[in-house]
């Protein structure tokens, strides 16, 4: 199947001007298939205070009907966060019930690196991660500092 | 013959055919009616040179006489041309002295002496009154009794008994009139004619009669003044009763009168235009012809005179041919009788046009030889001031139309024996084996025997042709061909008036009732639509002031040709006037009615009253019906050359293709009873190889064809055509439309079966017709069914065929269309929003789509919350939206939305581009709900297909066809909202408007659209200007179809074309395309709707249609 125009087009723009903190590059031999790079957002556990920060891989496929059943993605660095389960999953609005035809790879990809820097314990993915998040907020930083350390970062 | 031994009746009749002449003639006697008989010797009564005239036959024609009679000396010219057309009779030749009459005949005599009287009446000097040729045996029946009444070696006259009645009545009718008009007996009175012949006592009184099969042709030989007959008694018992057998040998002579009488038995008359309207007269004419065929024929065969030279291409089977022609001819007629009498209000026959119809493959085998065009023929270069730039192949026939136009006057002189005609030596003994009396210089004579004419002269071929049928291929530029032969070859008259200053005045011709020559004239006849661009392309291909052309047609049509284009107004003579076959019928209708009336053509002055340099009837095939009055009017058309345009010379009979002949008057196949003999009885009895070969043979030296697929030897196309790419659209109905079309479907099926089970299919044949008429009209648009104003004048029977399957007034059916309209919502238009509204969509319009991408927008399309996207991303994403059951939201500000609430936008943007390329004005928009639908589907389609056309081409101009004008009607409003430009054309428009229309769609600068209706467009126009054709709805045959395509792909079209046939799916449409492939041609049958075999076939197909 040939490539619909739009995916050309999302794909140029992403290698042209890409958004900082985010990369998105095609599989040579899927183009719908890209490996993702997501550094997490200044001031949030999976960023602060280390140095490089943490870079979280994820995969992402653009369906058949891409544009108009939103791109499938995960995480594939394992991440603590209420918000995504232990197979990488995320659970995010735009990715579900609330895509739009007129959301992109660049807005998806966005939408993820907002959720890491705003965890949202009441709509979680992750029961266990939430309900440790709501009890005891500063060791569940803690720990997704921890985990940023040991699987985000890059070891020297 | 033995004379001696006359005891076996079979050796009386010879040859093959014995039991054809008493088959033949016997119903003809049967109810021979009993009127007043007198007996007269048919033999005497015409020899101009014997003293007893009976007082009551015709007096024969004498100069003397004739004088006496009106009392002065008449010239010599005068004289001559009387003498030609009194038919023999001084009453008929005084009368039309008298009262002008001659005069109208005077025109063509000039030709037709030239080539045939003169040298006939040089020798009837010499030709004795009556010169034997032979002798046979018949058996005679005694109406007498009594001893020693004859014997052998008694001399018996045989004399011929009629009815008188019809005979006096006739010759009152002419007097009266004046007029060489034949009053007809009636029906009835015509087919029981006596053929009674006796033999008499040298006394006078009658000892017996001849028998029916003897007689019946003896009877037409006499009657008919060619022949005298004597008798000698073989045999007879010594006690004759009634009844008993009298053996005879007849002795018979050719008349000197047959020699001298032939005007009148011309076949084709054409002298007088007047014969043509009376269908009736002419049919008699025919009749009598007929008769004296088989008269001729049989007497050959009794006396057993063989032709010592007969022409080679007619030699075998001849004469056979002939009778079964003839006897074919018979049997049909006393068909038709019968049905006349079965049912009384039949059509009339001349209605009906005869002969089989075509197979496709045989059709295609008679175009192949016809195709065998020489690569090698010489080309010849046009004249300096035709001003276009001919293609090899047409420098090639522009060389073999000069040939065809200059050559034969050089031909002429070469003397080869006329085809039709044979020649026969005169026997120089008799039956007895005496000397015949001998005429010095006299030793053969020739026989016609398809006119029946006899002379004894040898018979010239005439070349009478001299033109052609050019049958290139539509598109091959046979219009451009024919102007390159007017500049190329004009007459000596015409040359020689160019070079002289115009300084004389024009003269007016002292006598307007004759035919004029027109020497520089060339008259175009064609077809009301073609006039414009005639007269458009004659002004293309010639260079400045070289070529005056005149159209002469309506208003145009007050001015007096005659003198316009005589000789003495050469220099300012039309070079070509164009007009159509209405004009030509018309005018013809008026001459003939004044001719009928009693007056003469005088006061004519328009296309009969001048000899045309050439004549050229483009789409030739107008005339395919000989029977047609067009088809008359067009062969008295006069013209030194002729010529047919048409790139099908034969539509579907071998008759078509008669007809051109007979318009270019080529001889031997102008003569309908020869070609009855060689080509449609060979066919008809499915000899179709030797019919097909003789029709090769005609088409040889006549036509010029080429085809748009041939190629040079070098292996390139004859025209190199930009690329035709075709397109079926599969077109889905809404699903109101789909309910509408459904219950139609289902009514026609419905009332098809209960016909079927009936057995009343072919008296509903038309409704039925009428009825998927229907189901195809609302495929176009479900309106069409029912809306009156629309459909008002499209189909008289459609009405009708709704009463009887009750769609009349079906309320379900109302319901179905109103819930078809309510989703169509064409007439509001959603136009009621802030004008920052509309400006916030306008800026929007030149971004990308944001889910597609696209930039432009496709259609762009917005929300009810003022959001813009493609029409076809949103309609799609709301769709998926409500597939998965989902509230369908706003892509951007997830507002609600649905289908309902969109709105199209409508650009007015190709206004203006040109004059101000760079101040880019913001375009005018205004919003188009868009509905479940916009109007049917087609129509959406259509406008959606335009719309992205006019976006990537806004220059493109593109033909649409429908067949329905009401469908043109509906298609209007939707172009105006889409905002493109449309002219249309359709065949109830006068031709001043159609120019006008169709200089409108070739002068526009911007995307337009020209609808035309199928009917309207099919032939001849030249739309080269588009490269986009829509076919709106199928049509039963292709064919009909690619020719309006060609309208487009033609020569001069220069860019590729693209055509778009609109169907359907799942409906009728979809089945009429199968049907077109099977090739079956239920068109070819609607016109015939009497013929039962074709409308099983057809029947066949609808069975299809409706499965």
């Amino acid at each position: 199947m040939a490539l619909p125009k739009r995916i050309v087009k999302e794909t140029e723009r992403l290698m042209a001007e890409p958004v900082p903190g985010i990369s998105a590059v095609p599989h040579e031999d899927n183009l719908r298939y890209f490996d993702v790079e997501i550094h997490g957002p200044s001031g949030s556990p999976y960023e602060e205070n280390l140095i490089p920060g943490g870079i979280f891989k994820l995969e992402l496929f653009l369906p058949d009907d891409y544009p108009m059943t939103p791109p499938k993605i995960r995480f594939l660095t394992k991440i603590f966060h209420p918000n995504v389960d232990k197979l990488g999953r995320i659970c995010l609005d735009v990715l579900k019930n609330n895509w739009s035809p007129a959301l992109q790879i660049r807005t998806i990809l966005l939408s993820i690196q907002a959720l890491l820097g705003a965890p949202n314990p009441d709509d979680p993915l992750a029961a266990d991660v939430a309900k440790a998040w709501k009890e005891n907020k500063e060791a569940a930083v803690a720990t997704a500092k921890e985990w940023t350390q040991m699987y985000a970062v890059e070891k020297k | 013959m033995d004379p001696d031994r006359p005891t076996k009746k079979r050796r009386f009749i010879n040859g093959p055919n014995d039991n054809l002449a008493p088959r033949f003639f016997a119903d003809l006697q049967d109810d021979a009616p009993r009127l007043t008989l007198a007996t007269r010797t048919a033999g005497e009564s015409t020899n101009p040179d014997s003293a007893e005239v009976p007082p009551d036959g015709p007096q024969p024609f004498d100069r003397a006489m004739f004088e006496a009679f009106v009392g002065a000396s008449v010239p010599d010219d005068v004289l001559g041309v009387i003498r030609n057309n009194c038919h023999d009779d001084i009453q008929r030749a005084v009368n039309m002295y008298l009262d002008g009459t001659w005069k109208k005949h005077k025109p063509q005599t000039p030709k037709e002496t030239s080539e045939e009287t003169p040298h006939m009446r040089h020798r009837h000097g010499s030709m004795p009154h009556s010169r034997y040729i032979g002798a046979f045996g018949a058996e005679g029946w005694a109406t007498r009794s009594g001893m020693n009444i004859i014997k052998h070696g008694d001399v018996v006259k045989i004399e011929r008994q009629k009815t008188q009645q019809a005979q006096l009545s006739t010759a009152k009718g002419k007097a009266k009139l004046g007029t060489p008009i034949i009053s007809r007996p009636n029906g009835a009175a015509r087919n029981r004619v006596d053929v009674i012949v006796r033999f008499c006592t040298a006394g006078g009184s009658e000892i017996g009669r001849l028998p029916k099969e003897t007689s019946s042709w003896v009877s037409t030989l006499m009657d008919q003044k060619i022949c005298k007959f004597e008798g000698v008694c073989v045999y007879a018992p010594g006690r004759l009763r009634t009844n008993d057998t009298v053996f005879l040998q007849i002795r018979c002579s050719l008349l000197r009168s047959a020699f001298f009488d032939t005007g009148f038995r011309l076949p084709e008359d054409r002298s007088a235009p007047s014969i043509g309207p009376f269908e009736s007269q002419e049919s008699e004419q025919e009749r009598e012809l007929r008769l004296r065929q088989v008269a001729l024929a049989k007497l050959f065969q009794e006396i057993n005179l063989i032709p010592i030279r007969v022409n080679a291409k007619a030699a075998k089977h001849k004469r056979q041919g002939l009778l079964e022609a003839t006897e074919l001819e018979e049997k049909r007629l006393k068909e038709e009788r019968a049905n006349a009498s079965s049912d009384a209000p039949s059509s009339p026959p001349s209605e009906a046009e005869d002969g089989e119809e075509l197979e496709q493959n045989q059709l295609d085998e008679l175009y192949r030889k016809a195709q065998s065009f020489d690569f090698d023929t010489p080309e010849a270069e046009p004249a300096d001031s035709f001003a276009m730039t001919l293609r090899p192949y047409q420098k090639q026939s522009l060389h073999w139309m000069m040939i065809k136009e200059i050559d034969d006057k050089e031909k002429q002189r070469e003397v080869s024996m006329h085809p039709l005609w044979e020649e026969y030596a005169w026997p120089t003994k008799d039956v007895d084996d005496e000397e015949a009396p001998r005429v010095e210089g006299q030793e053969h004579f020739y026989v016609n025997p398809y006119s029946g004419d006899v002379s004894l002269d040898y018979p010239v071929q005439e070349q009478n042709c001299r033109g052609g049928i050019l049958a290139d291929e539509m598109g091959l530029g046979k219009t451009i061909q024919m102007l390159s032969l007017v500049h190329s070859h004009r007459s000596p008259v015409a040359i020689e008036s160019r070079k002289r200053v115009k300084s004389h005045l024009p003269r007016l011709p002292s006598n307007s009732s004759a035919i004029l020559a027109a020497p520089c004239t060339t008259l175009v006849v064609a077809p009301m639509s073609l006039l414009a661009q005639w007269q458009s392309e004659t002004e293309n291909a010639s260079h400045e002031g070289t070529i005056r052309s005149l159209v002469y047609y309506g208003a145009d049509k007050n001015i007096n040709l005659q003198s316009l284009c005589s000789e003495a107004n050469a220099a300012s003579a039309p070079d070509i006037v164009i007009t159509s076959y209405g004009v030509v019928l018309s005018e013809f209708t008026q001459v003939a009615n004044s001719l009928k009336k009693g007056g003469d053509r005088e006061g004519h002055v328009g296309l009969f009253s001048v000899n045309f340099w050439r004549v050229i009837l483009d789409e030739a095939h107008s005339i395919k019906n000989r029977n047609s009055k067009t088809a008359k009017a067009c062969y008295q058309l006069a013209a030194e050359h002729r010529w047919a345009l048409t790139g099908t010379p034969i539509v579907n009979r071998l008759e078509d293709l008669f007809s051109l002949v007979r318009f270019l008057r080529v001889e031997p196949w102008s003569n309908f009873s020869f070609w009855r003999t060689f080509i449609t009885v060979p066919f008809e009895s499915k000899d179709f190889m030797r019919a097909l070969d003789v029709v090769q043979s005609v088409l040889e030296p006549l036509v010029m064809r080429r085809t748009k697929d041939m190629r040079t030897p070098d292996g390139s196309p004859l025209v190199a055509l930009p690329q035709k790419l075709m397109e079926v659209v599969h077109i889905e109905l809404s699903r109101a439309e789909r309910d509408v079309y459904d219950y139609i479907y289902r009514r026609v099926q419905q009332s098809f079966k209960s016909n079927v089970e009936a057995g009343t299919v072919m008296k509903s044949y038309t409704s039925i017709f009428a009825q998927i008429l229907r189901l195809r009209q609302t495929c176009d648009h479900p309106i069409m069914v029912r809306n009156q104003d629309l459909v008002a004048n499209e189909e008289d029977a459609a009405a009708q065929a709704d009463a009887a399957a009750g769609l009349a007034d079906d309320m379900d059916l109302q319901s179905l269309i109103d819930r078809f309209t309510a989703t169509t919502d064409e007439g509001r238009n959603a136009n009621t929003f802030g004008a920052h509204i509309l400006k916030q969509i306008r800026d929007e319009m030149e971004m990308e789509c944001p889910v597609c991408t696209d930039e432009p927008m496709a259609e762009q399309t917005v929300t009810g919350c003022w959001h813009s996207a493609c029409r076809e991303c949103l309609t799609t994403y709301i769709s998926r939206q409500n597939d998965k059951g989902e509230l369908a939201r706003c892509f951007s500000c997830r507002e609600p939305i649905n289908m309902r609430d969109l709105f199209e936008v409508v650009r007015y943007d190709d206004d203006d581009d040109d004059e101000q390329p760079g101040a880019k004005a913001a375009p005018k928009i205004s919003l188009q709900r868009l509905g479940t639908n916009n109007s049917s589907a087609k129509v959406v389609h259509l406008m959606r297909h335009l719309k992205r056309l006019r976006r990537e081409d806004p220059k493109m101009k593109s033909v649409i066809f429908s067949q329905f004008t009401s469908f043109l009607s509906l298609l209007e409003p939707a172009l105006s909202r889409v905002g493109v430009d449309f002219v249309r054309l359709d065949g109830t428009m006068a031709q001043k408007t159609r120019v006008s229309v169709l200089g409108a769609f070739k002068d526009a600068s911007k995307f337009t659209v020209l609808l035309i209706s199928l009917k309207a467009g099919g032939v001849g126009l030249n739309l080269t200007c588009a490269q986009r054709v829509f076919m709106m709805d199928p049509w039963w045959s292709f064919a009909v179809e690619a020719q309006a395509i060609d309208r487009v792909h033609r020569m001069g079209q220069e860019s590729e074309v693209r055509v778009y046939r609109f169907i359907v799916k799942d409906s009728v449409e979809e089945r009429m395309l199968k049907v077109q492939e099977r090739k079956k041609f239920i068109a070819s049958s609607l016109g015939m709707m009497s013929q039962e075999e074709r409308k099983i076939q057809t029947m066949e197909d609808i069975r299809e249609l409706l499965s």
